[in-house]
């Protein structure tokens, strides 16, 4: 190979560095504007114009819009926090496998969520006990994890959180088969991931903001960490230090988006793998390049969600599952046979 | 100059001694073998003075400084490891794998700039990794994957260098290659190597120094043409060899 060539692809080149980032910042925008005009009463660009304009006629498309600015908003801020907590969870249990449900944060808010639902709580109260469940699960699994000399290893780290996890499912089924049935749809579409509050979660929006923030300082230091526990040491990452880090921010992230839009699966697991794919493997475009991918899939998906079948809305992690599972395989397919 | 001082080290694995009341000095341009049968605690040792691992007992002097009181991003920048160990789960090219060498010399913000690049691209050129800069490494044979990091190694450019049984899975020419790249690079006369070694015939070639790691705590450290009898290496593996002097130079074959 000509070592002309290789300049042209050398990955930390400042001019293709941020392409990715880029495209996915466009693709973002365009995620926006088709959450934005498409639905049941379809608003045309003139109006959105009109509207980012200030010149508010406050007409009945006035409402809609600004009511579909909020739920696209969280959609956005919903798949970003996922997908930036599945990217670090799988560096933190260096298993590519990991999602942020894995360590049982989503399994105890859920039991917190459906524990008020079954109360005949709402509102405020189901979102109140959702994160008390999630920060409840989240301190379970960092004591449990402890060894005796005050570190933790990822193989550790993991079965506590999948046993927890598990445990959280058997009081999920058990509150399930316990509830009258008018309770049980609220709670299977809390348990499948609903975007259909109508306020928007400025929470979510800076928690998304702090922890990409809190996270790009280390992203270098990801890097390293992925290639293995000693030769990060070797190569100066203060492992135990950088571990909590990574669990504090990422486990914060998930209960976040578990608390103001239920269980949305798929989002986590697949998004950062999809980054990779198509070459992000340096965690500090791969940290962004996973909020603005998380993002926009979950607004499109949310977007199909409420108009495929409407009036009848589904649930939004049906429909992530329902692009994301063909997408992935295919992408897999074709890097496998190059 | 001494590099790495040990004062009356003594490191255990549960019930096992590596060694005890060791005291060593590693200077300058000495080129270190690490010889014993396995699992007698050669990769143990190797680690403790790479300061990745406490000691039950002693002192480790690095530069003249307690090594375990050194910040981990500075010993980073003065010692470097090769591990066994070397799979990686994570997608990455093979410039970018390399790259990670870098990484104790960068500040927080600072990416890797072109001139690292151009280094990185020299380095693998050595190692006879150009052309495979942007293969991934999940794609990498054995060899070339120690090939890699190898030239990792390199990059990082450490002044004092641990290699953990650097010649695995290298053919022959390799293995030759790789030992004199090493030798060339890691051992000048203000650097020293020390490295953990299966062949006995490459340690006699490329060391000048020798420990060997006998069990229950004996070790047995010295100049190479000293150190290297048949005797001391009938009792190292418990295996009888047979020395024959070919072109200069003792060379020992097991029985």
């Amino acid at each position: 190979m000509k070592s002309g060539n290789l300049h042209h692809h050398a990955p930390a080149h400042p001019g293709r560095r941020y392409t990715l980032l880029i495209v996915l910042g466009l693709l973002a925008v365009g995620s926006f504007l088709f959450a934005l005009t498409t639905g049941s009463v379809a608003i045309d660009w003139q109006h959105l114009w009109q509207a980012v304009n200030g010149e508010a006629d406050g007409s009945q498309h006035q409402l809609i819009l600004e009511l579909r600015l909020s739920r696209t908003i969280n959609a956005f801020t919903c798949g970003g926090l996922l997908a930036l907590a599945g990217a670090l969870l799988q560096v933190l249990l260096r298993n590519p496998l990991a999602d942020p449900y894995i360590l049982g944060v989503s399994g105890g808010a859920s039991v917190g969520a459906l524990g008020a639902i079954l109360l005949g709580l709402g509102g405020l109260w189901i979102t109140g006990s959702a994160f008390f469940g999630a920060i409840l699960s989240i301190l379970l699994v960092f004591v449990l994890a402890h060894e005796h000399k005050g570190s933790w290893t990822p193989t550790r780290l993991l079965l506590t959180g999948v046993v927890i996890a598990a445990g959280w499912g058997a009081l999920i089924s058990f509150i399930l088969v316990i509830s009258p049935d008018t309770h049980l749809r609220g709670m299977l579409f809390w348990l499948m991931g609903d975007l259909s509050q109508t306020n928007t979660s400025i929470t979510g929006v800076i928690v998304l903001l702090a922890g990409l923030l809190l996270s790009l300082p280390m992203a270098r230091d990801l890097n390293v960490m992925v290639r293995g526990d000693l030769r990060a040491s070797a190569l100066g990452i203060p492992l135990n230090t950088l571990r909590m880090q990574i669990y504090v921010i990422s486990a914060l992230l998930t209960a976040t988006a578990v608390t103001f839009a239920g269980n949305i699966g798929f989002v986590g697991l697949i998004i950062p793998h999809f980054m990779r794919l198509l070459g992000a493997h340096d965690h500090r475009i791969l940290l962004p390049a996973c909020v603005l991918m998380g993002g926009s899939l979950v607004i499109v998906a949310d977007t199909l969600a409420r108009t495929l079948l409407a009036p009848q809305q589904l649930p939004v992690g049906i429909v992530t599952a329902i692009i994301g599972v063909p997408v992935f395989l295919y992408l897999l397919q074709k890097n496998s046979t190059r | 100059m001494n590099l790495l001082e040990l004062r009356n080290l003594s490191i255990s694995i549960g019930t096992k001694t590596v060694c005890e009341d060791l005291s060593l000095k590693i200077g300058a341009g000495q080129c270190w073998g690490i010889l014993g049968q396995n699992g007698i605690g050669k990769t143990t040792l190797l680690q403790t003075l790479a300061g990745l691992r406490p000691p039950d007992h002693g002192e480790i002097l690095l530069k003249g400084a307690p090594l375990l009181q050194l910040h981990t991003r500075m010993i980073a920048r003065e010692i470097g490891v090769l591990f066994q160990d070397n799979r990686e789960l994570f997608p990455s090219t093979v410039l970018e794998s390399a790259l990670i060498g870098r990484h104790p010399y960068l500040k927080r913000w600072q990416w890797e700039n072109q001139e690292d690049i151009d280094k990185a691209l020299r380095t693998l050129q050595t190692m006879e990794l150009d052309g495979m800069a942007h293969r991934d490494v999940s794609t990498l044979s054995g060899g070339e994957h120690q090939r890699l990091q190898i030239a990792t190694l390199l990059i990082q450019n450490p002044n004092l260098s641990l290699l953990d049984e650097p010649i695995n899975h290298l053919d022959l020419r390799h293995q030759i290659q790789a030992l004199k790249t090493l030798t060339q690079h890691l051992c000048q006369p203000d650097r020293a190597l020390v490295m953990v070694l299966h062949d006995v015939n490459l340690a006699a070639r490329f060391c000048d120094h020798v420990l060997l790691v006998c069990g229950e705590g004996i070790i047995n450290q010295g100049r190479t043409d000293e150190i290297l009898t048949l005797e001391n290496l009938d009792n190292l593996y418990g295996y009888p060899l047979r020395q024959l002097e070919t072109g200069g130079r003792a060379v020992f074959i097991p029985e």
